[in-house]
């Protein structure tokens, strides 16, 4: 059930870049999409509901450590092209005045 | 708005494909790697966060250029910021 | 000498960071040392490694093969190194009377160098995924280095359509790993063969070529290309349309040789003519000279898809043969096209004349160029397209694909080369870097037109079969393949019609591209349902 619900999240996002007319809100969108990203990784690695992957003196069962460190990495990289994203966002805005796409591609 | 229906059709039969393939894939999982790092990973590196062990120790390489993202990352904001006094 | 893999992706980074700290101006010519070191190490463990034609796998770390990271060199990555190193050395040298003392600059480009050659030969699908996207991290700010209007639009445009098509990659990554265990792809593939007709395998190999194709420029995907190509300054264009535009392409001979789902290589046949014919008519339609020059760039890479779609046999060959050819006489090319904007500070075809007389020895080595890509039969582009045409040989419809494709790209540098013609105003002005590396390009073009066919035996280890190369009847051919393309240049497109200026002002927005995004994935789940 929980993936199925987090790639409903991504695909409003995807909805939301495929219709958003205004840079910063594709920008937020591809922010959510990232995010929902990072929750289907966690669910489809835990198919079993077992504990935190930290070794202490139970025999437990446990969910599966390598998605969880993948993710740390996506993470760090979705944050930081958001950022440069946001920085030439701003510097269009200085250069065009418009923060529309159509109306920013279409003056030369 | 004839656009914005054909986005939510083709939408969501990517939807149905995905959780088709969710509840079919069940009895063909696959947990090598998750076996070995549980019962493996304390004798190895010595940490009892697993997670930990896996980001810093077997996989090292992806870890040292995720920190060099971060490097060309903030060099190129700052590049990119600073002013050119003949642009105005 | 084992491990020189890594010697090799961290020689470059390691320079690039010495170049920044030290902001020296004869610090800088590290950046040639730093080639010359690459290239001796590159071939003392080419012939160390008796030609590698065997496979040479390095475990990071020592760990067992499907738990750590593996890095994997073999005859094709060996090829690609020997290519982009060269290609780096032209760039070099290219840009050197202007960023001499630009420290940042030669950080950016030095990092980029690091990072591509690991991108090279890594064996581990989410190692690749980070170094994709360092790679367009760094691109970015190469693009928007000028800081003008023009080029920090398109940069945004192209960060962010990229990073939408990595997403996808992800959501495939996680469907493969849950049913294969590994993230190693020679252990993918030896995991493959029993799950394929499953629905999340399918699924995962979707969404990762969709990504893939979002990185090398497919048919609905390509916008992003003519806009960051054009917008670049000009050594950074050569750079992105020769070889960072092929690592999308060397990704997906990776991926495709770990997949191999058949049902998919005619789509991939139709979609490559899609490419190249969508390229064709937007090339014609403009005006701006590197604006046609990224288009034929789609063009070309419409051609090497279809060779490349069968995955065997002849026609594979020559679409590897089109990819070191193209990284060729496309850099010439760009380099040409930025020695003129220099020079005459104008973009539009229309109104710059006279070139010959003005830059002799540029346009000379600019017409080897163009005689090159339109495939005269002693340059090399003519023997990578008659691979291709022999390995399709039999099939009709094929062949006549190929031969409207070679046609079309005739007829859009008859359009370009009307810059060489009329009466220039001023003196010749003198350029020696840029035309020492056009004169080392073009000289490889003349040469590989010979000796391509050896050298692709000799490296690769196959044979190929007796294709004749220089026969009166293939020059019969090309001239009557100039003649037809100088009609239809005449009577169709001089005219610029109504209907090729609307083309030429057609601009796809952000939201439509996305749209056409998601409609390429509903496509191929329509194709492999059917």
């Amino acid at each position: 059930m929980n993936p199925i619900l987090s790639f409903i999240v991504v695909l409003i996002g995807v909805y939301g870049l495929a219709t958003s007319k205004n840079i910063i809100k594709s920008i937020i969108c591809i922010n959510i999409t990232q995010t929902a990203v990072v929750l289907i990784f966690l669910n489809l690695g835990s198919f079993n509901f077992g504990d935190i992957p930290i070794i202490t003196d139970e025999v437990i069962p446990m969910v599966d450590p390598l998605p969880q460190a993948l993710m740390i990495t996506t993470i760090i990289i979705g944050t930081t092209i958001t950022a440069l994203a946001l920085m030439l966002s701003i510097k269009t805005f200085h250069y065009y005045g418009t923060l529309d796409w159509k109306e920013m591609m279409g003056r030369e | 708005m004839t656009r914005k229906i054909f986005l939510i059709a083709m939408l969501t039969s990517i939807f149905i494909l995905f959780s088709a393939s969710i509840f079919k894939s069940e009895k063909y999982l696959n947990d090598f790697s998750k076996s070995y790092y549980l019962s493996n990973g304390f004798y190895e590196t010595g940490s009892k966060n697993i997670v930990t062990g896996i980001y810093l120790d077997y996989r090292l390489f992806d870890s040292i250029f995720e920190a060099s993202i971060l490097l060309i990352v903030v060099s190129g904001i700052i590049f990119i910021s600073t002013r050119d006094d003949k642009i105005l | 000498m084992e491990y020189v893999p890594i010697y090799l992706i961290f020689i470059p980074i390691i320079t690039s960071m010495i170049i920044y700290l030290s902001d020296n101006r004869y610090v800088n010519y590290m950046t040639f040392l730093c080639q010359l070191v690459l290239y001796i190490l590159a071939l003392k463990y080419y012939m160390v490694n008796d030609g590698l034609i065997e496979e040479k796998i390095i475990l990071l770390g020592g760990w067992d093969k499907s738990i750590g990271i593996a890095l994997k060199n073999d005859a094709l990555s060996m090829s690609f190194i020997f290519l982009s190193i060269f290609i780096w050395l032209m760039v070099l040298t290219y840009c050197w009377d202007k960023r001499k003392n630009n420290s940042k600059f030669l950080f950016f480009l030095m990092f980029l160098q690091g990072t591509f050659l690991g991108l090279l030969q890594t064996n581990d699908l989410f190692n690749l995924f980070v170094f994709i996207e360092i790679v367009t991290i760094i691109s970015t700010i190469l693009i928007v280095y000028k800081k003008d209007g023009y080029s920090i639009k398109s940069g945004l445009y192209y960060l962010l359509f990229n990073s939408v098509g990595m997403i996808f990659y992800l959501i495939g990554l996680i469907l493969i790993y849950n049913l294969s265990g590994t993230l190693n792809m020679d252990a993918i593939s030896r995991t493959i063969p029993s799950l394929r007709d499953t629905n999340a395998i399918k699924l995962g190999y979707i969404f990762i070529i969709g990504a893939i194709g979002v990185k090398s420029a497919f048919f609905p995907i390509y916008n992003w290309l003519p806009k960051a190509h054009s917008a670049a300054p000009s050594s950074i264009s050569v750079l992105l349309s020769s070889l960072l535009v092929k690592s999308g392409i060397y990704a997906f001979i990776r991926l495709n040789n770990m997949f191999k789902m058949e049902s998919f290589y005619e789509f991939f046949f139709f979609l490559g003519f899609f490419t190249s014919i969508s390229g064709i008519i937007f090339a014609l339609s403009q005006k701006d000279i590197k604006q046609i020059l990224a288009f034929s760039t789609i063009s070309q890479i419409g051609l090497i898809l279809m060779g490349l779609s069968s995955m065997d046999g002849n026609a594979y060959i020559g679409g590897i043969m089109h990819i070191f050819n193209h990284a060729m006489f496309k850099a010439l090319l760009f380099m040409g096209a930025g020695t003129i904007i220099n020079t005459y500070g104008i973009r539009r075809i229309t109104e710059i004349r006279g070139v010959f007389k003005r830059l002799p020895y540029t346009s000379i080595f600019m017409i080897v160029g163009i005689l090159s890509i339109t495939g005269v039969p002693f340059l090399n582009g003519f023997i990578s397209k008659e691979v291709i045409k022999y390995g399709l040989e039999g099939f009709y419809l094929k062949n006549m694909m190929l031969y409207i494709i070679n046609l079309g790209t005739s007829i859009y540098f008859i359009k370009f080369s009307q810059i060489f013609f009329g009466q220039a105003d001023r003196e010749k002005s003198r350029n020696l870097n840029n035309n020492l590396s056009m004169f080392l390009l073009a000289s490889i073009c003349i040469v590989l037109g010979s000796y391509s066919i050896p050298l692709t035996e000799g490296f690769f280890g196959i044979e190929l079969l007796n294709i004749r190369v220089m026969t009166t009847y293939n020059l019969i051919s090309y001239l009557i393949m100039i003649g037809i393309a100088y009609l239809i240049f005449k009577q169709v497109v001089e005219k610029d019609y109504n209907i090729l200026k609307k083309i030429r002002h057609t601009h796809i927005s952000f939201e439509a591209t996305n749209f056409l995004l998601v409609m390429f994935i509903f496509i191929m789940m329509l194709w492999s349902n059917k």
